[in-house]
């Protein structure tokens, strides 16, 4: 066997094979934690309750009935904590001779997590501010709860602020939509609450029926997709045995409520969303993967190649002695075996290694790890192949005779035309049909998930391949044309243009392929880097700065601002509106604002709000609102408006209703001139603002409570972008597994051009050129030639993450539209990977030239 | 004589294609290598002498016409038989020594893997590795790699790798090109004894002493035999559509190209249309 230098091409060879089992076992894991990802994201939006699972079920149930159904849920679901909710059938509220329909209402802890204004909730009922006003209810006031001509005499305990669907606890946040579905065209359906025992008691008392759910809340550190669906399973259990009258919880339930039961899972939804989210990030996960291991395996193929070709003497040798062409080809499969296996294993772990990393807190399961290495393994097999195949292919040319014509016909062929014409059909395509597509919408179970359309990853490629392929053929004809430079340059620039003037066939080809994998690379950063910041920005504009906390006082702090925040109606459409107030001196500091939101800078448009205008208050508006609003109507605030600007968003606008901003000052100096009541800032909500990367701790520094707390940073990582995140993530690995193999390319086209590399130096050496100046020349050739890629790559990538970025907006519903960032990151990385690459190379080159042996290089060229 | 046939070509064409179109390497070659013989092809560059060679090797099939090597046709054998067949008829040694030697491999080694190719044993393989290399003047030598042997040493490792386990047929490229004189003198000497032991040898060379080393020479002209040299002296060559290939040395004689032929009695007289029988106007053809 012959003995020489392989490791090289050994080395190279282990890392492409190792990237393709990377890309090949990579893909399940990625599911796997993009499945775990949007698993935690859609449980951290739900409380343990909503989450898990809950029995319903409707009639006359007692407080003691209701108990024993409690117990036998827990049994059966094996937890100690049951939550009892009760919603009772409407009745009336009788006091002093007025009435008022309500429902009473209770839950375990609800005490705790209402917004108390007035009085103790321990105590009696809690009473909605809004009936109370209506009814001159204060704590400790008698009333009468009736039912037709029943009654049951109760009292009031506290006065609670109004349930907002999107502002209330998320333990309440059922009750809050009750209350915002049964709302009356004023003001929300009243919920009265009390204990469930006490709801229950006074029901049977008042003939009526309540709707009871037993809630069996999930374990707070559930997060994982396959632990969600063995809980799942095991509430499931509970769920037949709660409809099942032969069961002694579905007979106890029969008995009072008939077949009004239901059960459900909060997890089937968790995992139907995480489900969705995995088939939004399968297709171009898969992609990326098959991408990934078909660029691996041509490089695999051009390993082979170069191993070939310093193997020639003995292919050529055992070619003529006869040997068949598939032995040789086993015989080299063998040899690059080791390096397959290792690069395989090395693959393999890199693949599980990334994904347990990027999903640090789930960890990757045991089985999907083991089906990531059965797909690793069954790389190895292809990449032998490959490996053999490209090497019997090479030795039966090794003493072939005349050239192979078809391929200089296939060169003439303009197939780079073809490819643009389909790029071209590509971006039809996605101009239409934009660049996210629905997966696995059910109905029932909420909107579909954005996931990425394919054409997202073939566009570019086209775009990219054809453009590229047009620019090396331009190349090929305007690189001879260099020769005219460079006289008057040192020796080292003189010969660096010559060769460039030179380059042919591979190095045209390196610089092409280079491009592409570079171009790609920019893209998806572009893109991810785009839509991060989208996200980013609407999530900001949703809450307005970069994080925002309730307060109980108004006062000025360094850092932040004070907003106060309401609905109302504006007319005279009646259209609803949110409305904020805000501190003109401070707002501008805080908000998150983009000038081209409204064409003009922030403080500007504040200063326009300054005092009221003819006696009407200056404001702002966003949104699409029916005709021009002359007044705004909030609970004791009703004011004339002058509509100083409109604006496509403004800083706070979480909804799809308009936004409304108008000045503290100036909504204070309308109540100065009485149109609104004294008191009318007691009924507006307060909020403390605070931007920067420190905002949280400005707010809670300012006294605000750490847990009312939230961050755009939370917005930004809402279940729903799961998908699209997950996706561009597994574009993002392909381009840089691209990246990696156009490095190693690079290199390989490096170690291909040694052996004409060193005759040439041989002789130029004999001319006096000393090896410092070839060394330099040699740097110059290789990182023109990357730097011609690297300027394609950067131009293409941008303009094909223009064309798409448009089309990709993960939340259309929020302002402002995405824009194209460029990736300054990204690309300075790419500009040192570069820079490496070429130096490694040009070193490498200069190296093996030094050592070469002139005598035998010149008797052999 | 040489009755035993190693190789036979009858008009055999090969055509080239390439980008520019095509190129007519052989035209209608027409030779026989006998065993027990040196014979050697000549001819400037292209005349056609490494397109016979490699179809002689068994590497490339005739465009036209037909070759047996060891009495079996090749032409119409499929790839997989033809280097079946060339794995144990034909041997090969490329005109550059170190394009014969597998870099880093001991002499002996490397002819013991050319045995094994040939279907000898291992331990035969080897033991008639050491014999060859004996009887070349390597015995020595046997376990240097090629780095450590001169161009005259390698090539002679390269015909020993070409000859064991006895192919009908030597081919071996203007395998003295790259040596000195001695070396070559020595090389030439160890086929005229290997030759002796029965193998066909057939060398294309420029090399005049190589050219007197072979009992038969084949010269070649635009894909052509032009002639062939043998103990009878040079011979003009008549295809099998009748035509005559004067030999390129008495061309000269016939500028307008063409001739007068007579059949007399005791022979066949060809000569330039203006000789009378007393030969050339003023004296004998």
């Amino acid at each position: 066997m012959a003995r020489r230098r392989r490791s090289p091409v050994m080395a190279a060879t282990s890392a492409a094979a190792a990237v393709l089992a990377l890309a090949a076992a990579v893909v399940d894991p990625y599911l796997a934690a993009a499945g775990d990802a949007a698993t935690a994201a859609e449980l951290a939006r739900l409380t343990p309750e909503q989450a898990g699972l809950a029995v319903t079920a409707t009639g006359p149930f007692s407080a003691d009935a209701a108990d024993d159904v409690r117990e036998q849920v827990a049994a059966a679901a094996g937890v100690a904590t049951v939550t009892t909710t009760v919603r009772a059938d409407p009745a009336t509220l009788v006091v002093d001779g007025a009435e008022q329909r309500m429902r009473l209402v209770g839950r375990v802890g609800a005490e705790e997590l209402i917004d108390v204004v007035a009085g103790d909730p321990g105590d009696g009922l809690a009473v909605p501010q809004l009936l109370a006003d209506e009814l001159g209810l204060r704590p400790g006031d008698p009333v009468t709860l009736a039912r037709g001509s029943r009654t049951v005499e109760e009292r009031v305990g506290s006065i609670y602020r109004e349930l907002d669907p999107e502002t209330s606890p998320p333990a309440l946040a059922d009750l809050a939509a009750l209350m915002a579905q049964t709302a009356r065209a004023q003001r929300p359906f009243d919920l009265v609450f009390a204990a469930p025992g006490t709801v229950l008691d006074h029901m049977v008392q008042l003939r009526g029926g309540a709707e009871v759910t037993w809630q069996v809340p999930v374990a707070a550190d559930l997060t994982g997709r396959a632990g969600a669906a063995e809980v799942r399973a095991r509430f499931r259990g509970v769920t037949v045995a709660a409809t099942d009258p032969r069961t002694r919880l579905g007979a106890t339930l029969a008995d009072t409520a008939g077949s009004h039961v239901t059960a459900t899972i909060g997890l089937t939804a968790v995992l139907d969303e995480a489900a969705r989210a995995v088939a939004a990030v399968g297709a171009p996960a898969r992609i990326s993967g098959f991408a990934g291991q078909a660029v691996a395996l041509v490089v695999v193929g051009m390993t082979a190649l170069f191993a070939a070709r310093q193997r020639a003497t003995e292919l050529r040798l055992e070619n003529v002695r006869g040997r068949a062409l598939p032995l040789q080809g086993l015989r080299a499969a063998v040899r690059a075996s080791p390096a397959v296996l290792a690069g395989t294993l090395v693959g393999w772990a890199a693949a599980v290694g990334v994904v347990a990393v990027a999903n640090a807190p789930r960890g990757v399961p045991p089985t999907v790890a083991g089906a990531a290495a059965l797909a690793a393994v069954a790389t190895v097999l292809p990449a032998l192949v490959v490996v053999g195949a490209t090497t019997a292919v090479v030795a039966g040319l090794t003493v072939r005779v005349g050239r192979v014509v078809r391929v200089r016909r296939l060169r003439r062929f303009p197939w780079e035309i073809a490819v643009l014409a389909l790029a071209a059909v590509a971006f039809v395509q996605l101009r239409g049909a934009g660049g996210l597509r629905p997966v696995g919408g059910v109905p029932g179970l909420g909107g579909p998930h954005a996931g990425l359309s394919p054409l997202v990853l073939a566009f570019p490629l086209l775009l990219l391949t054809g453009t590229v392929g047009l620019a090396v053929r331009g190349l090929g004809r305007a690189l001879p044309r260099l020769r005219r430079l460079g006289h008057d340059a040192g020796a080292a620039p003189f010969l660096a243009i010559r060769r460039l003037a030179a380059a042919r066939g591979a190095g045209l080809l390196m610089t092409g392929a280079s491009a592409t994998a570079l171009g790609l690379v920019v893209y998806t950063a572009a893109l991810s880097s785009s839509l991060q910041t989208a996200v980013e920005e609407k999530a900001v504009v949703a809450l307005g700065a970069a994080a925002v906390a309730p307060a109980t006082d108004a006062g000025r702090v360094d850092g932040t601002t004070v907003v106060l925040r309401n609905r109302g109606r504006l007319g005279p459409g009646e259209q609803g509106v949110d409305v904020l107030l805000v501190d003109a001196d401070t707002f501008a500091d805080v908000a998150f604002w983009r000038p081209e939101l409204a064409g003009a800078h922030l403080p500007d448009l504040l200063a326009r709000l300054l005092g009221p205008a003819d006696g009407r208050l200056p404001v702002l508006l966003a949104g699409q609102v029916d005709g021009d609003p002359t007044v705004v109507d909030v609970p004791g605030f009703l004011a004339p408006l002058e509509v100083v600007d409109r604006s496509t968003a403004l800083p706070g606008q979480s909804t799809g209703r308009p936004l409304l901003i108008a000045t503290v000052d100036a909504a204070d100096a309308m109540a100065g001139e009485g149109a609104p009541g004294a008191q009318w800032r007691d009924r507006w909500r307060v909020e403390r603002w605070a931007s920067g990367d420190d905002a949280v701790a400005t707010l809670v520094a300012a006294g605000v409570d750490t847990d009312e707390v939230r961050s755009a940073a939370e917005v930004a990582g809402r279940s729903r972008l799961v998908a699209v995140d997950w996706a561009l993530g597994a574009l993002q690995a392909l381009a840089i597994l691209a990246t990696v193999l156009a490095l190693l390319g690079v290199l390989l086209f490096v170690a291909v051009r040694q052996r004409d590399l060193q005759v040439s130096y041989a002789l130029s050496r004999r001319m006096g050129l000393t090896p410092a100046t070839h060394a330099a020349a040699l740097l110059y050739e290789v990182l023109a030639l990357l730097v011609i890629a690297f300027v394609m790559a950067t131009g293409l990538g941008l303009l094909a993450a223009a064309a798409v970025t448009g089309g990709i907006d993960p939340l259309p519903d929020l302002l402002p539209a995405p824009r194209v960032v460029v990736p300054l990151g990204a690309l300075g990385g790419l500009l040192v990977a570069l820079a490496l690459a070429g130096g490694l190379g040009a070193a490498t080159l200069q190296r093996a030239a030094d050592r070469a042996d002139v005598a035998e290089v010149l008797r052999s060229a | 004589m040489h009755d035993t046939m190693a190789a036979e070509c009858a008009g055999v064409v090969r055509i080239y294609s390439i980008a520019s179109g095509e190129v007519h390497a052989l035209r209608g070659v027409d030779a026989h290598f006998p065993q027990r013989t040196i014979s050697a092809v000549v001819g400037p560059s292209g005349s056609g002498k490494s397109s016979l060679l490699r179809i002689l090797a068994a590497l490339d099939r005739p465009s036209a016409g037909s070759v047996r090597l060891g009495g079996e046709p090749i032409d119409q054998l499929s790839g997989r038989a033809l280097r079946r067949l060339r794995r144990r008829k034909v041997g090969y040694m490329f005109q550059r020594p170190s394009d014969n030697l597998l870099p880093g491999v001991p002499a002996v080694e490397q002819v013991a893997q050319a045995g094994r190719l040939r279907g000898l044993a291992r331990m035969d393989a080897r033991s008639q590795a050491g014999e060859l290399l004996g009887d070349l003047g390597l015995a020595d030598r046997r376990d240097h790699r090629p780095d450590e042997l001169s161009g005259g040493q390698q090539q002679r490792v390269a015909l020993a790798q070409a000859v064991i386990g006895d192919p009908a047929l030597v081919i071996a490229d203007e395998p003295t090109a790259e040596l000195d004189t001695g070396s070559a003198e020595l090389l030439l000497g160890q086929m005229r004894l290997l030759a002796d032991r029965g193998v066909a040898i057939v060398l294309s060379t420029h090399d005049p002493r190589v050219v007197s080393a072979a009992e038969r020479t084949l010269s070649l002209h635009r894909g052509a035999v032009a002639s062939e040299t043998t103990e009878a002296g040079v011979l003009a060559v008549i295809d099998e559509s009748g035509r005559v290939q004067i030999p390129p040395g008495e061309l000269v004689h016939f500028p307008d190209r063409r001739a007068v032929l007579t059949v007399e009695p005791d022979g066949i007289r060809i000569r330039p249309p203006g000789w009378g029988d007393a030969g050339r106007p003023g004296g004998r053809a």
